[in-house]
């Protein structure tokens, strides 16, 4: 019984780290080499991975896709370790309220890139999301900056404030929770106590009678 | 329709949190009150009854600033948000 919650707590513990790691932004430092922009039909399996084209657009079966290609520095274990490059695909699509990236300008994006695309400069590209390529899925990218080479690297300020606040808010949470059991439950119980107390003393009483 | 019903699930969210805190800071306002109370010598005590002297307290509470601050349940998200819409877009 203890194993069994100890594998269900890893799975629930798990699958929040896994979404975790799909949701929060990350920055890959790329150079870009071109936009690409193709009609697509999306299967079931591909669509919780995606968003829409436009957020204005109306969604039908089929819809535009816009890719961003890229080289990128290699990277692994939240881009502590890096090395060598490696060709990257970004999807450009609007996110609207979720993920809560509120991102309108996927065309602002695509028109930037268009810019960058085969040029010299390196830039950070913000992005959430996997690549998997046996189901042909793409992190989106949410914003492009130049920056000075391929060495630069960029602190993730969000996800530690993020963490930050997750850790206050469990705190507080723990805290209300203790102080509802101190202040609520725990006098509720002991008054139920006493009440059941009395009643048995009264009927022990009356059985006593019949004795 | 998108930011409509985000909006309203945004708004019950913040008021669930704004309710539940203002809940658990009156209860611990409460138990420093009674804690107060409790170490007053006999003769303050006597002359206000703890009840009393608690409900006083928790009045003075409620009209002070911390009510107010507790606002910010509300201001907080809105700025981040806006704050974060300018600097994606």
């Amino acid at each position: 019984m203890r194993n069994l919650k100890r594998v269900l707590r890893g799975c629930v513990l798990l699958l929040a780290g896994l979404y975790l790691h799909y949701t929060l932004p990350q920055h890959d430092i790329a150079k870009v080499t071109g936009v690409s922009d193709r009609l697509e039909r999306l299967s079931w399996v591909q669509k919780p991975f995606f968003n829409q084209g436009d957020l204005g657009a109306a969604e039908g079966e089929m819809r535009d896709l816009r890719l961003i290609n890229s080289v990128r520095v290699n990277s692994w274990f939240f881009g502590l370790w890096r090395g060598g490059e490696q060709v990257m695909v970004y999807r450009n699509e609007d996110t609207g309220v979720y993920p809560p990236y509120f991102k309108f300008d996927s065309s602002d994006l695509e028109a930037e890139a268009t810019a960058l695309a085969g040029k010299e400069q390196w830039v950070s590209i913000t992005h959430y999301g996997w690549r998997l390529r046996f189901l042909s899925i793409y992190p989106n990218a949410v914003s492009i900056t130049p920056v000075s080479g391929p060495e630069h690297r960029v602190f993730p300020w969000f996800n530690l404030f993020f963490f930050g606040f997750l850790l206050v808010a469990g705190v507080t949470l723990r805290a209300m929770w203790r102080q509802f059991l101190e202040r609520m439950v725990d006098p509720a119980m002991e008054s139920l106590e006493d009440g059941y107390d009395r009643r048995k003393s009264r009927i022990q009483k009356w059985i006593d009678r019949w004795r | 329709m998108q930011f409509v019903r985000f909006g309203v699930v945004a708004g019950l969210l913040l008021s669930l949190v704004y309710l539940l805190l203002s809940l658990y800071l009156r209860s611990l306002r409460r138990e420093r009150l009674e804690n107060d109370w409790a170490g007053l010598d006999a003769a303050a005590q006597a002359q206000t009854e703890r009840d009393a002297y608690v409900a006083a307290g928790l009045r003075r509470y409620e009209r002070g600033l911390w009510r107010w601050l507790l606002l910010l349940v509300y201001v907080l998200p809105g700025l981040a948000l806006a704050w974060l819409v300018y600097v994606v877009n």
